[in-house]
């Protein structure tokens, strides 16, 4: 029950309204992750995050600031943290997952906007999100024609830089990509003041690698038939893992992943045997966006692999660190997050192949392919996703919701009918 | 005053430094905690408590006395968890 009022008053927050988000998530974190039975221990540092989501980090950056540091606010999987951290920047995501900040961006944004969009907007102009009013500057991305024009609304409130990532995926558009985190990398030395340094860029970019290898390391235990961990939890940590300190955030995933070898080797699993194993594939699932995952996971079935930006797509690839010049290690950094396969490019079969993939490793039943209302580019592709999943004979679930309750009990009948086809 | 048989029972914290102490040495005691957001109930303030068990709450009390970890209360909610 820290009282961190005076730190929102201090950040200029709508204390007030921010309040009745505060009334509310307790309960929500206890039914959905408290609830549970027979989590993993060490889930307890990730479990003290989200208590104090509005505390420890902000506060932390607060301190930051105050030292003359600089706080760069990120909306994606794109935005390569290791430019940010090398220029002695600290990177942070920012709120976007709940319908409490909707109403404030359709303040601003027509109602036929995805809930993700509407919710960051709605964020910042309520001031009722610490992390909103920490950053100095934000770093948007051409990734979907919502957020770009977003982003210009934004932009009259704070400062804004936007990379232009190339909707297509041929050698020219890689290089082109290198050319936006080269661009990055000046604008990063220029709000810090700092200049990036070869060194630097490479102990940043092992930095990342190693919270990536740590995510992989998390995933490839789900890929067990015991299932030592819910995908409930591992969503908490996914999202965890765009605010949380990066050398901090890779020990304690390392850690538990330490209890959940013990898990698997001892049998212990989070859910009876011959529970149904499902991949989520989809759009991101920001703070607090647990209702896929909670609904899914009380209908008799586990989440054993998130397709999302909240998932495999943030960690899967790393980056060459063997460049011995800031071009080289630019390109390095190009060259990997140009293999996410993010639904804005054309095309993307590349995202058919990792599902195809990741079902099998990950020895899926079954897909639920989860988009936002709205979000038409991964509306539009579902289309190719269930016409290959269905030629696989992979069993398939088509869902768009958004962040209200309203749907709810309609989404977990149709979840139970599925998973029950399953059996 | 606790109250009689509420759903769950909080030790509340002025900071999470103290929480965090709080919630190592109940552990390592071999006595339950659980790391939660303090319900609305309880505190106007988001931030960190521990979830415990009633019965353990004389054994809290002493080892907190003993190792000089601070706390604000204990307390006892009806607010049940519901999954799904």
């Amino acid at each position: 029950m820290a009282d961190y009022r005076e730190m929102w008053k201090e950040l200029g927050m709508d204390v007030e309204t921010h309040d009745d988000l505060c009334a509310v998530l307790p309960q929500a974190i206890g039914d959905v992750f408290l609830s549970q039975k027979n989590r993993p221990e060490k889930m307890d540092y990730f479990d003290f995050v989200i208590a104090e989501v509005h505390g420890v980090r902000p506060a932390e950056l607060k301190k930051f600031r105050e030292e003359g540091g600089k706080v760069f606010g990120t909306f994606c999987t794109y935005v390569p943290d290791e430019i940010i951290f090398a220029a002695g920047g600290i990177s942070t995501g920012l709120c976007a997952g709940s319908q409490f900040w909707v109403p404030g961006g359709e303040q601003v944004l027509p109602p036929n906007v995805c809930p993700l969009i509407k919710a960051s907007v709605g964020a910042r102009l309520t001031r009722t999100c610490p992390f909103f009013r920490l950053a100095d500057i934000y770093i948007g991305e051409t990734t979907c024609d919502g957020k770009k024009k977003a982003y210009e609304i934004l932009g009259e409130d704070v400062p804004m830089y936007i990379m232009d990532l190339p909707q297509m995926k041929r050698p020219e558009d890689v290089d082109k990509w290198a050319g936006e985190i080269k661009k990055l990398l000046v604008k990063a030395e220029e709000v810090t003041g700092n200049k990036v340094t070869v060194a630097a860029l490479k102990e940043n970019i092992h930095m990342i690698n190693e919270k990536r290898k740590a995510l992989m390391r998390l995933y490839k235990l789900r890929q067990n038939p015991v299932v030592p961990i819910s995908g409930t939890d591992v969503l908490l940590i996914s999202q965890i893992a765009y605010y949380d300190d990066p050398t901090r955030f890779t020990q304690k995933v390392n850690e538990l992943c330490d209890e959940l070898d013990e898990r698997v080797a001892n049998g212990v699993s989070v859910v009876p045997e011959g529970n149904k194993r499902i991949l989520v594939s989809g759009t991101p699932m920001a703070v607090p966006n647990w209702k896929m995952h909670n609904i899914i996971e009380t209908s008799g079935a586990t989440v054993v692999c998130e397709e999302t930006c909240t998932g495999t797509r943030y960690f899967e690839n790393l980056v060459d660190e063997s460049g011995e010049t800031l071009d080289e290690l630019i390109h390095a950094l190009a060259e990997r997050y140009m293999k996410i396969n993010c639904a804005c490019f054309t095309p993307n079969s590349g995202r058919i192949d990792d599902i195809r993939r990741l079902a099998k490793d990950y020895k899926a039943d079954g897909i639920i392919d989860i988009h936002l209302k709205f979000c038409t580019t991964y509306d539009v592709e579902e289309y190719f996703v269930e016409r290959e999943m269905k030629k696989d004979g992979t069993p398939f679930l088509e869902i768009e919701t958004d962040y209200t309750d309203s749907d709810t009990q309609q989404l977990k009948t149709r979840v139970e009918a599925f998973i029950e086809m399953l059996s | 005053m606790d109250t009689p048989k509420a759903e769950h029972y909080y030790i509340l914290f002025k900071n999470h430094t103290d929480g965090t102490a709080m919630y190592h040495a109940l552990r390592a005691a071999g006595l339950s905690a659980q790391i939660a957001p303090t319900p609305r109930q309880l505190s106007v303030c988001c931030g960190v408590s521990l979830i415990i068990q009633p019965e353990e709450i004389p054994a809290i009390k002493k080892l907190a006395e003993e190792q000089e970890l601070e706390y604000v209360k204990i307390e006892g909610v009806n607010n049940p968890f519901r999954r799904g």
